[in-house]
Order: structure tokens, then C-alpha cells, then sequence
């Protein structure tokens, strides 16, 4: 390409000002990432502005795109259709026995709730959304989500599939919400380990089972125990499914997820309103959210968390308003 | 490649509309749900067709254009806003003098490598971005697949463009006659 590559002296000065345009941009850019790992949130809206004037063509873009991969997968599928019969068969008679568990459970849960006259969490709802998109890319382990604020979704909420979380939110715009996966390198969520009652940091280390940090006593905690949320620093609701502890290949205790996060479609986004409580004579005055707009839109479609004992308290039509934190007085 | 590099007439419009399109495209099959496979296995075809852009068809795709779509890459694909953009700029600025220094009918390999290179130059400039600025970057050897595996989708892109499409095709030797 010599063209490109000439020497006149007629172009001598566009590649000084190209030069310098360079030089402009790339600290212009180094700057918004200086922005960006600060958390300054003006960055993250800019970045979920462009997502949101974007978010339709992406979708329309993956939906044909979805349609293949379907079709591929489905032919797999009818390929393994014989070996998938025998394996259905085999877990019908597995879960036919946690049924019985479950409902045994169940029972058992009423009445000790009954017998201790349990508070329930006052607001737990929670928003479905479909995911339109992967991360793409090796850095980041984050999926878009075609729900936004418009929905009632708040930054940090709590993302799940149909069996255990999948991850929080971490950027939202009007109509998408970017939600961060559990198995992220930047993921941390305190979690409770049943029946032990261990508490632990669930830290994604960019596999699929992320670890268990800060274990408690780890001999008391055995392959198979129960992972659920803790709810400690009251962004998640307690007792949501996580996954069951495993023995990593290094030797560490991991979460084997609940969650498959290779195969999200559609997820709940959680809207959590942790339970008022009154600490001091000048707690009276709260500082949160708003209370539930009895206007808003009812989006909640039931129990947020079937896996989760948590889901006995949910209100599903406890639709929020999202809106700015402010004091108010309680009633 | 002089006739990518001062492209005329219709051709040339089609090969400045062709680049903006084709990234838009390639970001959108990166960012659909389609398959299990992990991220670290598949192949950046954003990187495929601005490499092949700023080698073969480099006034197809102007510096401001190649940052726009950076940026909305980084908005896009959720990884470290700013560094990502920041990286590809800078890499296929790298390929940009290349191809200005490099006469026209270059050999193959020799492009591939460089495409190759410049990848593994982003990725790296990336990972050392986080690393400075302590956050928790993947390991290098969770990184590498992702490189390997987009060195191996370079040439499958760089044919399609070049064969199917048409695009950035290198002059062939004036015959005498």
C-alpha cells in the first residue's frame, strides 16, 4: 500500500495532526477508564445510555441469530434423544424422592414459623426479563438483561434463573439492566452454608465454580451442604439458592451453582426492600427507598425464589417505583 | 493494495459503508446468547474485521470512525470501558503503519501474523491496564484461548470478506502490453 504510505510533503502535515488526534483519543480514553474503575457513575450512565439507544437493534440482531443456534442445538438434541430419555427417566426417579423432601420440609418450615411468629420480608418482588446478550469477551463476565429502571429494577439487584443466582446488577439503564455473573473475578456475596450455618464469601475466580473465601471452620462444612445467601449488607435477600459446596480440583471448597449460567435465557431480577428496623430513638427517620408507588405497573409475577425458603415472604406485587433515595418520616 | 487503499467510486463507498455495517454485525453475533460456549473460546470477530479493514481497506476505516466503534464496543460487550477501546485504537493504528510501510501485494502469512500480533498486543495492553489500577484481571493463561482462538477465526473472516464480499482485495501487477 504505498499510497497510503506516501512521503509528500503535502501530507506531512495530516500525519502531525493525526498524530496529535491520536495522542488526544488516547487520553481521552485512558481517562474514562481511570473514571470507569474510580465508579465514577457517570460513566456507567453513559455506558448504559449507549446500551439503551442500542438495546432493540441487538435484540433484533440476536433473534435470528438465537433461531440458528436453536436449530443447531435441537438437531444435537434429537441426535442424543434416546440417551436423553433414559437419563429423564432417571432423574423423574430422583426428584420424585426430593419431592416428597421438599414437601415434608414444607410443612415443617410453616410450623416453625407459626411457633416463632417469623417476620417476613415486607417487599420481595421481582421483575422477568430475557437475556439479549453475552459479554462476548474473556475480561468481563456480564449479560444484558432487556429490563431497566422503567421495570423497577434497582443497581445491585439480585439476578436469578429458574433454579439459584446467576449474578447482581451492575449498570442500568431505562430499558436493559447489565447483570454481573456470580463466577466474575470482580464477584463477591456473602453467603450462609446450610445446615452448618458457615459464613463465607462466594468469590468468582472466572470458573464455574466460584469459591468459598473466608470459610468459617471449614471442617464443619462437608461436599453437597446447602450455599444461600446471607443477606449480610442487606442488597440481596437472604436465603436465596445459590448452590451446594463442592471440593475444588485446587483443593479449595467451591459452589457447584444452581444457577447454569452457560444457558441463560430468562431471568428474575429480585427488587428487595430490606425489613425496616428501628436501631435507635433517632432511627424513626429512615433513609431508603420509597415506599411501593400503588401506581406503578405490577410486574411480579410470583414466587421470586421456589428453591429458597425466602419465598415464603414474597410479594409479588409489591411493584417499586424506582426513584432517588430520600429521608422520610415513618408513620 | 492500492486499489483498496484509494478506493473509487461506488467501490469505495461501499467499502466505507461496508466497514461500520460489517463491526456493527460481527459485535452483534459476538454479543448474542448463542451457544455454551465460554467466553474465553470465542473468537473476537470485532477484532477480525477491523484488522482486516485497517490492512486491506485502511481509508475505509478513518481513525474516528475506528474509535466510535471501539467505544461502542466497550458499552456494548461490558469489559473495561475505555481500556478496550483504548488497546484496539491503538493496535490497529499499529497495523494502519504497516500497511502504509509494507508494499501492496503483501504475503498472507505475513498479514495473519500481524493481526495475530496486534490481538495479543490489546489484549495484553488490557490486562496490564487492570492489573495497574488493581482490579482482579483473569490470568494470562485464561486469556490465551481467547487469543488463539481469534488468531484462528482472522484468516475464516479474511476470506469471507475477501471472497464472498469482495472487499479489500490487493491490486493484481499491471501487465505491459
Amino acid at each position: 500500500m504505498p499510497q497510503d504510505g506516501g512521503r509528500d510533503g503535502a501530507e506531512r502535515p495530516a500525519r502531525a495532526l493525526r498524530r496529535i488526534l491520536l495522542a488526544a483519543l488516547s487520553l481521552a480514553l485512558l481517562a474514562t477508564f481511570a473514571l470507569w474503575r474510580i465508579d465514577n457513575p457517570r460513566v456507567e450512565r453513559v455506558r448504559m445510555t449507549i446500551v439503551d439507544a442500542l438495546h432493540p437493534a441487538v435484540e433484533t440482531a440476536a433473534r435470528p441469530l438465537g433461531f440458528v443456534a436453536e436449530m443447531a442445538a435441537d438437531f444435537e438434541n434429537f441426535a442424543n434423544v434416546y440417551e436423553q430419555n433414559e437419563e429423564l427417566r432417571r432423574e423423574i426417579q430422583r426428584l420424585a424422592a426430593w419431592r416428597a423432601a421438599a414437601q415434608r420440609l414444607e410443612q415443617e418450615n410453616a410450623r416453625l414459623r407459626a411457633l416463632n411468629n417469623v417476620r417476613l420480608p415486607p417487599s420481595l418482588g421481582f421483575v422477568t426479563g430475557e437475556v439479549i446478550a453475552d459479554s462476548g469477551g474473556p475480561f468481563l463476565q456480564t449479560g444484558l438483561v432487556n429490563v431497566g429502571w422503567r421495570d423497577g429494577v434497582q443497581d445491585g439487584a439480585a439476578v436469578m434463573d429458574g433454579a439459584g443466582l446467576a449474578g447482581r446488577v451492575v449498570g442500568l439503564g431505562r430499558r436493559a439492566a447489565r447483570m454481573l455473573h456470580v463466577t466474575d473475578h470482580s464477584s463477591r456475596i456473602p453467603v450462609l452454608i446450610r445446615p452448618s450455618g458457615r459464613r463465607a464469601i462466594l468469590s468468582g475466580d472466572g470458573g464455574r465454580a466460584p469459591r468459598l473465601d473466608f470459610l468459617e471452620d471449614p471442617d464443619g462444612v462437608r461436599p453437597g451442604d446447602a450455599v444461600v445467601t446471607s443477606g449480610d449488607g442487606d442488597v440481596f435477600p437472604p436465603e436465596l439458592a445459590v448452590g451446594a459446596v463442592a471440593l475444588g480440583a485446587d483443593g479449595l471448597p467451591r459452589a457447584r451453582l444452581a444457577a447454569d449460567l452457560e444457558r441463560l435465557e430468562f431471568v428474575r431480577v429480585i427488587r428487595y426492600r430490606p425489613d425496616t428496623a428501628i436501631e435507635r430513638p433517632g432511627g424513626l427517620v429512615r433513609h431508603g427507598p420509597p415506599p411501593p408507588d400503588p401506581d406503578a405497573p405490577e410486574t411480579g409475577e410470583g414466587d421470586p425464589d421456589a428453591s429458597g425458603p425466602g419465598a415464603g415472604g414474597s410479594d409479588a406485587s409489591g411493584a417499586e417505583a424506582p426513584a432517588e433515595p430520600r429521608a422520610e418520616v415513618l408513620r | 493494495m492500492s486499489g483498496a487503499a484509494r478506493p473509487a467510486g461506488l467501490a469505495g463507498l461501499a467499502a466505507a459503508f461496508a466497514f461500520p455495517a460489517l463491526a456493527l454485525l460481527a459485535l452483534a453475533v459476538q454479543l448474542a446468547p448463542l451457544a455454551e460456549t465460554p467466553p474465553a473460546l470465542t473468537p473476537d470477530l470485532f477484532w477480525c474485521v477491523l484488522a482486516y479493514f485497517t490492512l486491506r481497506a485502511p481509508r475505509a476505516a478513518p481513525l474516528g470512525m475506528v474509535a466510535v466503534l471501539c467505544i461502542l464496543r466497550d458499552a456494548l460487550l461490558g469489559g473495561p470501558f475505555g481500556a478496550g477501546a483504548l488497546s484496539f485504537v491503538l493496535a490497529s493504528e499499529l497495523l494502519r503503519r504497516r500497511a502504509a510501510l509494507a508494499p501492496a501485494p503483501r504475503p498472507l502469512w505475513s498479514d495473519w501474523a500481524w493481526c495475530a500480533l496486534g490481538f495479543a498486543a490489546a489484549t495484553a495492553l488490557q490486562w496490564a491496564l487492570l492489573l495497574v489500577s488493581f482490579a482482579r484481571p483473569p490470568s494470562p493463561a485464561a486469556l490465551a484461548p481467547h487469543v488463539l482462538v481469534t488468531a484462528l477465526a482472522l484468516p475464516v473472516v479474511a476470506a469471507l470478506l475477501r471472497y464472498a464480499l469482495r472487499l479489500g482485495a490487493s491490486p493484481r501487477p499491471e501487465r505491459s502490453t
